[in-house]
């Protein structure tokens, strides 16, 4: 059930309803109706997979709880905590990567293995991870007691369950334990789930199919050209961010229409002026997870500065592959490793010179264009198919192709100038939306959210009015439905 | 202040322009079918009813299906819906598609 679609509109719509409706009822009755709710909207999907999320819920819960009593006893914890992480890590080995692995190991040693069919459970990556995180901070002492109903509905609540943000225990489980509809949520979540939907049908389902056009021309093997290159990246790059911002906002909105807020996600990667900067607003709560619970317990930058460029390489390697089981993804958390360690030498080399101040706006400007550039060019493998097709598309962007699957119309420039000025100078979804404070903090102590200045949101009957044709004129555009880019991982 | 009234006044704006375009879609079919002059009905893209027959001068194949958008149809498999039809009285041109 893809956020943009009818059925979920009606389910979205009936949670709501029906959870107003409980208000007067006791915590636990509202608690239970989340959870059924999250288990209906995952068994839409396929029945038989409700078995393995239930079944690895219930087995980390144990676990946890296990650890968690054996911590507060004194007692030796390590063998469970080891047992919890290999569970959790074969779960998603077998499901996600038997593939990868099997068709490497034939590759390599040429023993001709039958390659595994088995099909990938929806939101395996993010359940898993969630639950890893919960063990460990069981093992850390940070984890308090839960019951199996805050538990389980911590796994599975539903604006979160499918392509995350990936939250923490100890965001949600809180909130849960006071649960109260308010009239104030259901508008700003309205709002918020509003916006989202329009960038999804309005912006980056229409830039899909040229880039679709164009990797798909790039993976038959025609030689692109340079202007089939630089429309397919600069279109990819624009379609993503719209993408997975739009599936950010509707999820942090239709969370927020049951009173319950998650972390932010996503604010204005674009605009920053280093990669560091770049992870630090791009898929925050995947970047968060990655350095807390891989990077740090790798050694972080205790080491040296040559193991720490060495774990943060390894980090974002592991991240990469975190996304799928392909060598494309792995290459574009590769170099993102790389962007990552030459960014922090070179601020580690810079970092006692002095600007001068006439220069401080020009060099941020060059700054947040590199950035661009760069994450763009990522892209690229992100995107492909596979590495010759990638290949291809880097070919092209030096002008070694000649093809000309699209041209670069007046309409082209038009858009592309369009597009580079919301992502730059727009203010973003938790901007507008600051005098309600529609998400958790981020973890990032350096990334606060900015009041707009224009455009801020306010419970007015004419924002009420204006929201509601722009969710009209949105869902009018639904009919090229396409599913979310980070729904596959 | 608003803050109650916020979710009525959108819900109120969302069903009013369902609302709209829902009737504007009535008195359109309603105008098109029963138009003083004979009803009519426009299926085809501005592709097929000015730039095909140019196209086919052009291209001069050998074979060309009379009526093609039906024929094509046939033969994709991921149009599946059958054309919309409500044989009525007056709109004689459901029958004899």
């Amino acid at each position: 059930m893809p956020f943009n679609s009818y059925p979920y509109f009606l389910f979205l719509g009936l949670a709501v309803l029906g959870f107003r409706l409980l208000e007067a009822s006791a915590l636990t009755g509202r608690r239970v109706f989340l959870l059924l709710a999250s288990y209906a909207f995952y068994a839409w999907w396929r029945a038989d997979f409700l078995l393995l999320l239930c079944g690895s819920t219930l087995v980390n819960y144990v676990l946890g709880r296990e650890i968690e009593q054996r911590r507060a006893r004194g007692k030796a914890r390590r063998p469970l905590l080891i047992a919890g992480l290999l569970f959790n890590l074969g779960l998603i080995a077998t499901f996600k990567y038997d593939s990868l692995l099997v068709g490497t190991a034939n590759q390599i040693f040429d023993i001709g293995l039958p390659l595994p069919n088995f099909f990938l459970p929806l939101a395996i990556s993010f359940f898993t991870f969630e639950q890893i995180s919960y063990l460990l901070d069981a093992d850390a002492g940070k984890t308090h007691n839960y019951s199996l109903l805050d538990y389980a509905l911590f796994v599975a609540y539903f604006p979160h369950l499918i392509a995350g943000p990936i939250v923490r225990h100890n965001d949600l489980i809180p909130q849960f334990r006071q649960l109260r509809a308010r009239n104030d949520d259901l508008a700003a979540g309205v709002t918020l789930f509003t916006i989202g939907l329009a960038k999804k049908s309005l912006i980056a389902d229409n830039l899909a199919p040229f880039a679709d056009a164009i990797f798909n021309a790039a993976g038959r093997g025609t030689h692109l050209g340079a202007t089939d290159s630089w429309l397919g990246m600069l279109f990819f790059a624009f379609q993503i961010y719209f993408d997975f911002s739009a599936y950010s906002d509707m999820a942090l909105g239709s969370s927020l229409m049951l009173g319950v807020r998650l972390p932010v996600n996503f604010h204005s990667p674009y605009k920053a002026a280093s990669i560091i900067e770049f992870w630090r607003r791009w898929h925050i709560s995947l970047s968060a997870f990655l350095r807390d619970y891989l990077y740090i317990s790798l050694g972080g930058n205790r080491q040296g500065p040559a193991r720490r460029y060495l774990n943060l390489f390894i980090t974002m390697l592991l991240g990469g592959l975190w996304h799928g089981a392909s060598w494309t993804f792995m290459l574009w958390g590769g170099l993102h490793g790389l962007y990552l360690s030459i960014n922090h030498a070179f601020r580690h080399g810079t970092r006692d010179m002095r600007l001068p101040a006439a220069l401080k706006l020009p060099l941020h400007a060059a700054s947040v264009a590199l950035t661009f550039l760069m994450t763009s060019l990522a892209w690229i493998v992100f995107r492909a198919p596979d590495l010759a097709s990638a290949r291809n598309v880097a070919e092209g962007l030096a002008g070694m192709g000649h093809s000309a699957v699209v041209s670069f119309s007046p309409l082209a420039a038009v858009a592309l100038l369009l597009l580079f000025g919301m992502v730059w100078f727009m203010p973003n979804s938790m901007e507008l939306m600051w005098r309600h404070n529609p998400a958790l903090p981020s973890p990032y102590e350096n990334q606060h959210v900015t009041p707009a200045p224009f455009l801020s949101w306010k419970p007015t009957p004419l924002n009420a009015a204006a929201y509601g044709l722009l969710c009209i004129v949105a869902v009018l555009a639904l009919s090229n439905l396409k599913p979310f880019i980070y729904f596959q991982f | 202040m608003e803050k109650t009234r916020y979710p009525i006044w959108f819900l109120g704006t969302v069903l009013a322009a369902i609302t709209a375009l829902a009737g504007f879609n009535v008195w359109a079919e309603h105008f098109i079918l029963a138009h003083p002059v004979g009803g009519s009905v426009q299926t085809l893209s501005g592709f097929e009813r000015a730039v095909k027959p140019a196209w086919l001068e052009a291209v001069q194949p050998e074979l060309v299906f009379v009526g093609s958008s039906r024929v094509r149809d046939a033969f994709d498999a991921s149009i599946t819906a059958p054309p919309a039809c409500r044989p009525t009285r007056r709109a004689a041109w459901c029958r004899t598609l």
